[in-house]
């Protein structure tokens, strides 16, 4: 999630203008009341506020969700069935079911439903499915979801279906059946194959430049406009089926994103619930300042829904620092640390609950422990001593964190902190780009970074797999903890492979135990996100995961 | 003088700016027909007087009378004027007041340049005169109902059309002295000289045939030989229109030369009136007779001896400068063959867009060490240009230019930097050459900060030391230039000329801006000093009575080129160029017979 | 110098100026950290795709020849990528957003009629009022309603333009509920809501500049009054309308078109804040977005495209002297 200084500016400008309390109370009862599903009203138009000034409904470079924009339109192999107040399952979407696995795991069969059409009332085959997938490798779509392009054989090598080639380890034997052979067992792939790329494109009607403007949807809506800059109009697909669809309610006659809204701006109008907010939500998080405004605003407050515990904030240390190299001296940072002062500079109560495990809330078979129990201000005397049994020189420690207002006081709390204990940190605030940049290189120049992450499907292996798989340091990739352990690697590799659910999990959850008797990183919060919605909006409804609504059951009241 | 009966009446006026009281007790007399000269030094109040009158002095407030005599002029054409009724300006409102501007008294200006709009045509500005006064047709109510505000630049009902008012400003046009009426109306301001300007100036001011026309120093931003034309205009106004006329001025040339009465003010009171000829022979106040006197006279054009001169100039005890022969003689610098500076064919075109125009046209000049070379001609004759020549800061096109010895170029080099350190500049202004945030010190000192390695201290004393030199005392060093008067002013450029101990001295209208009396104090302290510093002057002027006081060699400049040059004495005296004979006519002296008798002249030629 | 050949100088200067600042613009991403590419390259990114995305995208390249393809796509157009999915862009092509999958050119085209309705509408806007505020100011000079606009003219200079949106949408849009709080309804579909929906966005963006307009016609106003030729104006007898409405006005003319002119260019590079606040997917909002995604092509076409206005407007404010003014007219 990345926040331009602008919006930060916004922010703080909001928290003079509303005269905000900065640690807002939490809304005790919860807001559980509104956060429910009841029976779908149809017609209206549906408005959804979004910041970005454009929208590209191209499955091959897509990182949506299953749950949000793309899924008005696309349909996959599969999808996530997401309700208020239970753990989120995976359902079939244009399958039969989540597929079948062959015995070495290596294999994976589906089906596709009988009667599927796509807008212009042509058949849905499998062969739209594979040609999709396939595009997803070329350099002209690249920028998805990409976990497939690891997982399956050959994929590393595939350049993508425009210069002439195909993608052998994907089969399809008839119009209704597709196989895809994988390089390892995999037992999460039922969720990779609810991934964007995982829906179909017919060859004919693709044009790589242009596909995303306008697809031909096999979802319950269809691109009626996308105008740059100012808003894409969806109506109904009369060829979609409801009885073919589990989770999509269709509710609204017409779906409108309006483009390039002011976060703030946005939140203000669905506050005062007046005009085109009446009928929206906002695709962005309630900024601090409004969040505040709302707690004093009883009608505000019954259209807010604030998600459960989500995605986890960490304090990375950069095991290959000298110093930081020690584990004594990574745990005793782990005591040091004041997760009350954190919490605060990002927002209070409501900003997130104190974390202690790597798999965050909402994700199946997540074990709670606490290896560095103490007061969420820390344990000065502990992180002392273990700072004494180590005789690790640690100098200033450079704290890379983003530039925005909320990182920097985030990373000042820290500061603080680790001053208690003769830590001292120079925070280096740099822009979004840039942080990621420095944080993603090879050089990993830096000692701590305050970054935060969300798997992208409801597995623990999208919690460990990316930031603490040694493959996943630099590049790019996301371990900017740089932590490097074979047994690790061995037991996610093991995890991964584990088609069995209950026995993945078991495994996951160790790893998780594992990775923090190392003390990589220091967990800090998992983050819960808050939205509005307008009074006529029903139906809005946020999961346990992830912590964003569900577009695709937003309905307006008759 | 026709009419005796004053068509324009002061009596007793005062004018104050808030609490400040800038005159007081003024009376004067317009009469018919006559020109009134209100004369004395700047700052006396003698605009204030005549703008005041007519509200056109910002927030001034008067006391006292101004009658207009005869009633609001009726507009409507054809219509009795009611007899009996006089106008008094004093406490007019607004409305009323502005149909006597333009109308009843016209006004004219002393920079033509600046009192044109530069963004219309002068036919339309003249033209709008006329409008704002535009006959109204004689309907009821006539002279008391106002033109609506706003209409008088359109032509509406019963207004004069447009075609008979441009006929009517031609012809104005034409009186005035214009011959090419409309190539004049077609024209933008800046497109006609100065004397041109004036002159449309003159018929913009009265077009409506005012009866009375105010003049607030119409020459003085004139060349000489213009200024004559403008002059006799004005005459013929009052002589054949019936004007009655208010010249203000500072030059008792120009008062000897046109003005049948005069008015002289002092600190805003009137000291003393009366006719031309009383008031210059026989000056009743102290005031005048100092005012006479501190006027430079140039020898050559009056049938008047050295001596006489020499008695007007300075008392017996100072040194005498007056007289450029006298001079001549007692400086053996003179005739010293080293020269501080010359120029060999020296020639500046500039070009500019396609065009030519020669600034310069081989001029040979030499200027001999601790000699002091009196440079004269019109504006534009190319002075200034020599003047930049030999500081370096114009190129010659061809020829050479020295100084001191030393080949004058434009290039930054050492060498420039040390010929530019022997040459010393006086300009006209020195308000426009004082740095007003800098202390007078520090601005004399800088000359020698920058070409000299000398100590602060050391500086300080010969800062201390100029500024005795120019007859300052030593703590001026500490004020800035807006607390000194103009006067002072040019003693400190004076000073922070002679800084270095310069060569040349160029001193370019250095007392064209001071008064009389201050000019008077300003030229005997550059003569003393070339006495005592030796230095070579390079004295530009457009006053040949200055130079001639001053300088032993004349060169008469014209377009560029060097006409005459020579022995002050002799080319003043005794020009053997028409072009310096002219310049010598031009120049008003003060003495009413002698202008009297040119006047003759010129109208007989 | 001829009028023709004094344009023809200033824009062959111009296409320096912007051959420097397209040079500089890839020079600066060049030797910026961040990886235009890791944008592109999906998640999870394997080093083998990154390098591919970074041909392809053409950022492996050094910032020369990034340029050198550049330019050379001004004149002959470009093709990116190969095959099926080849993109060809042609001639003059000012780049490519593979992110957005169009050309600039036409990215700007399609953004550029929201730009210029909010700046020539708050345009016109702050001219009428900010001329008008400066006049009352000079014709009052010294009283409290002198004081009264200028300390107003204070305020909104220094009021944000962020802080100026969002109170007025507070105001206007929640609070009264009168106004729209933004939202582009195109003019050719229906001029009145097009003007409805800007009504607070060109107020938001009017008052600064009105404020500076408001400054330089009440200093300019009143140096003008103090001219020679006011004073001869009111000789003449000229009603005190006609003095300042003509004789005074006339001469502002000049000045204030001026800065007019740059001003408006300025602006039609892209009112980014104002765009932002009030959801204007203008010019302003296509240039911020490309930076925030590294859209290096945009950025360069965005900011070229910005120079070239104000260039123009640069010289269409010199060519406004010849003009306006006779004195320089008669030079040329």
């Amino acid at each position: 999630m990345r926040k331009s200084a602008l919006i930060a500016s916004a922010l703080a400008l909001g928290l003079i203008l509303t005269g905000c309390n900065a640690n807002p109370e939490l809304n005790k009862d919860g807001n559980k009341s509104t956060n429910t599903l009841g029976e779908t009203h149809t017609g209206g138009t549906l408005n959804i506020f979004a910041e970005d000034s454009d929208i590209d409904f191209d499955p091959g470079k897509s990182q949506g969700l299953a749950i949000t924009s793309l899924a008005y339109v696309h349909r996959r192999l599969t999808t996530w069935d997401i309700r208020p107040g239970q753990e989120g399952t995976v359902v079939p979407d244009l399958a039969t079911d989540t597929g079948q696995i062959s015995d070495d795991g290596k294999t994976w069969t589906f089906t596709l439903k009988d009667g599927l059409k796509y807008e212009d009332g042509s058949a849905i085959t499998s062969a739209d499915i594979k040609y999709g997938i396939e595009r997803s490798f070329s350099t002209e779509l690249s920028g998805g979801l990409s976990y497939h392009k690891t997982l399956l054989k050959g994929g590393a090598d595939y350049q993508g279906p425009f210069k002439g080639e195909e993608l052998k380890s994907v089969e399809t034997p008839d119009d209704k059946t597709i196989v895809f052979h994988l390089k390892s067992a995999f037992g999460d792939f039922p969720w990779i194959a609810s991934m964007p790329a995982f829906s179909p494109v017919p060859e004919d009607k693709d044009d790589p430049g242009k596909y995303g403007l306008d697809p031909i949807s096999s979802g319950p809506y269809q691109v009626e406009s996308n105008k740059s800059g100012s808003e894409a109009v969806l109506t109904r697909n009369k060829y979609w089926d409801e009885k073919t669809d589990p989770v999509r309610t269709a509710g609204p006659d017409e779906v409108v994103f309006k483009l390039g809204q002011d976060a703030s701006v946005t939140a203000q109008a669905l506050i005062s619930d007046s005009g085109d907010a009446k009928n929206g939500f906002s695709a962005s998080f309630v900024p601090a300042a409004q969040l505040a405004q709302v707690q004093s605003d009883p009608s505000a407050k019954s259209r807010l829904v604030t998600s459960g515990p989500g995605a986890l904030s960490y304090l990375a240390m950069n095991n290959e620092r000298k110093g930081l190299d020690d584990v004594k001296v990574r745990q005793a940072i782990n005591y040091a640390v004041n997760k009350d002062t954190y919490r605060i500079a990002g927002g209070g109560e409501i900003s997130g609950n104190f974390a202690s495990t790597l798999i965050t809330p909402g994700i199946p078979g997540r074990q709670d422990y606490d290896l560095y129990q103490a007061d969420p201000s820390g344990d000065i005397d502990k992180a002392k001593s273990l700072l004494k049994e180590s005789s690790a020189d640690l100098g200033t420690l450079k704290l890379l964190v983003k530039n925005d207002a909320t990182s920097v006081a985030q990373a000042e709390a820290i500061q603080e902190a680790l001053a208690r204990i003769d830590v001292k940190v120079r925070i280096k605030s740099v822009d979004a780009n840039t942080f990621s940049a420095d944080a993603t290189d090879a050089k990993g120049d830096y000692d701590l970074a305050l970054s935060s992450w969300q798997p992208d499907f409801p597995s623990a292996n999208g919690n460990i797999q990316p930031l603490f798989d040694s493959s996943q340091i630099g590049n790019g990739n996301y371990n900017i903890s740089r932590y490097s352990n074979d047994e690790v690697d061995a037991l996610i590799k093991k995890a991964t492979e584990t088609v069995k659910p209950e026995e993945a999990q078991k495994i996951w959850a160790e790893a998780d135990k594992r990775i923090m008797d190392d003390a990589p990183i220091v967990p800090l919060t998992y983050n819960k996100n808050s939205f509005l919605y307008g009074s006529a909006v029903e139906n809005f409804v946020v999961g346990d995961f992830p912590a964003y609504p569900v577009y695709f059951k937003a309905s307006l009241k008759g | 003088m026709a009419n005796t009966s004053a068509a324009l009446e002061f009596s007793d006026h005062s004018v104050s700016f808030g609490a400040r009281t800038i005159t007081e007790g003024v009376s004067l007399e317009l009469v018919p027909g006559s020109i009134l000269a209100l004369v004395g030094e700047s700052g006396s109040g003698k605009s204030v007087t005549a703008l005041a009158a007519l509200g056109l002095a910002g927030s001034a407030t008067q006391t006292g009378s101004v009658r207009l005599t005869g009633p609001e002029r009726p507009t409507g054409e054809g219509r009795e004027a009611r007899q009996g009724q006089d106008t008094e300006l004093v406490g007019l409102t607004a409305k009323a007041l502005r149909r006597v501007r333009g109308a009843r008294v016209g006004v004219v200006f002393q920079e033509p340049m600046g009192a044109f709009n530069p963004m219309f045509r002068l036919g339309h500005q003249i033209a709008e005169a006329a409008r704002a006064h535009g006959r109204e047709p004689a309907a009821a109510g006539g002279a008391q109902t106002t033109l609506p505000e706003g209409t008088p630049t359109s032509p509406t009902e019963g207004a004069e059309s447009d075609d008979s008012i441009g006929e009517r400003v031609r012809q104005q046009l034409l009186k005035s002295g214009l011959h090419n009426p409309d190539q004049v109306m077609r024209a933008y301001p800046h497109e006609l000289s100065g004397g041109q300007l004036q002159r449309a100036m003159i018929a913009l001011a009265t077009i409506n045939s005012p009866e009375v026309l105010f003049a607030d120093e119409p020459t003085t931003a004139l060349d000489v030989t213009v200024q004559t034309g403008i002059l006799d205009l004005l005459r013929r106004q009052a002589a054949e229109e019936g004007q009655a006329v208010l010249l203000i001025t500072h030059d008792m040339g120009v008062v000897a030369d046109i003005a049948d009465r005069v008015a002289v003010m002092k600190s805003g009171r009137i000291v003393e009136t009366g006719a031309v000829r009383d008031i210059f022979d026989r000056p009743k106040s102290e005031y005048t007779r100092e005012l006479l006197d501190a006027v430079p006279r140039l020898n050559a054009a009056i049938a008047a001896s050295t001596a006489e001169v020499n008695d007007r100039l300075g008392s017996p005890t100072e040194h005498p400068y007056g007289s450029a022969t006298a001079w001549a003689e007692s400086s053996p610098a003179a005739v010293s063959a080293v020269l501080a500076a010359e120029l060999t064919a020296a020639t500046v075109v500039h070009r500019s867009s396609g065009r030519q125009v020669t600034a310069m046209d081989s001029v040979d000049l030499a200027i001999p060490a601790g000699s002091i070379t009196g440079l004269v001609g019109e504006s534009g004759s190319g002075k200034s240009t020599i003047a930049n020549v030999l500081t370096g800061g114009q190129g010659l096109t061809s020829g050479r230019a020295f100084v001191d010895g030393g080949r004058v170029s434009t290039r930054p080099t050492r060498k420039q930097r040390r010929l530019r350190s022997e040459i010393g500049v006086v300009f006209q202004d020195p308000r426009g050459s004082l740095n007003p945030r800098r202390s007078v010190g520090a601005q004399i000192a800088e000359p020698m900060r920058v070409h000299t390695d000398r100590g602060r201290r050391d500086i300080e004393a010969q800062v201390t030391s100029l500024l005795d030199d120019v007859r300052l005392p030593g703590d001026f060093a500490g004020r800035y230039p807006h607390e000194l008067s103009g006067g002072q002013r040019q003693r400190v450029a004076i000073a922070r000329a002679l800084a270095l101990g310069p060569k040349l001295l160029i001193a370019d209208e250095p007392t064209s801006a001071l008064d009389v009396s201050v000019q008077r104090g300003v030229l005997r302290l550059l003569a003393d000093l070339h006495e005592i510093h030796e230095f070579a002057c390079l004295f530009i002027s457009h006053d040949l009575a200055v130079v001639e006081q001053l300088a032993s060699t004349v060169v008469v400049l014209q377009r560029g080129a060097i006409v005459e040059q020579g022995p002050s004495s002799q080319v003043l005296m005794n020009p053997s160029q028409g072009y310096t004979r002219e310049l010598i006519d031009s120049a008003p002296v003060p003495d009413p017979e002698v202008q009297a008798a040119r006047r003759a002249a010129r109208l007989a030629a | 110098m001829s009028r023709a050949k004094f344009v023809i100088y200033r824009l062959l200067g111009a296409l320096i100026v912007l051959l420097i600042v397209a040079a500089a613009c890839f020079a600066i991403f060049y030797l910026m950290p961040s990886n235009p590419a890791q944008y592109s390259c999906g998640k999870p990114c394997s080093p083998d795709r990154l390098a591919e995305v970074e041909r392809y995208l053409g950022v492996d390249q050094a910032w020369w020849k990034q340029l050198f393809d550049f330019l050379r796509g001004i004149v002959v157009g470009r093709d990116f990528g190969a095959g099926a999915a080849a993109i060809h862009c042609d001639a003059p092509c000012f780049g490519y957003s593979f992110r957005l999958r169009d050309s600039v050119t036409s990215l700007i085209l399609s953004r550029l009629p929201i730009t210029v309705s909010l700046t020539l509408g708050a345009a016109v806007l702050w001219a009428i009022g900010g001329i008008a505020a400066g006049l009352i100011a000079a014709l009052k000079r010294g009283t409290a309603t002198d004081n009264v606009v200028m300390g107003a003219a204070i305020t909104g200079i220094s009021a944000p333009t962020y802080l100026l949106g969002l109170l007025g949408i507070l105001l206007f849009g929640f609070t009264l509920n009168v106004l729209p709080i933004g939202g582009y309804v195109p003019l050719t579909e229906n001029p009145a809501m097009w003007a409805f929906h800007l009504i607070l966005p060109w107020i938001v963006l009017a008052i600064a500049n009105a404020a500076i307009y408001a400054r330089l016609t009440r200093g300019q106003m009143l140096e003008v009054m103090s001219q020679d030729y006011i004073r001869t104006a009111r000789a003449k007898g000229l009603s005190e309308p006609v003095v300042i409405g003509k004789h005074g006005l006339r001469n502002l003319v000049l000045p204030l078109t001026t800065l007019f002119a740059i001003d408006i260019g300025g602006l039609l590079g892209g009112a980014v804040i104002t765009e932002k606040v009030f959801g204007l997917g203008g010019v302003g909002t296509l240039l911020l977005e490309a930076v925030s995604n590294l859209d290096i092509q945009v950025i360069v076409g965005v900011t070229l495209f910005a120079a070239a206005i104000v260039v123009i407007a640069n010289l269409l404010a010199d060519l406004s002297y010849s003009i306006l003014d006779p004195r320089i007219g008669a030079r040329h």
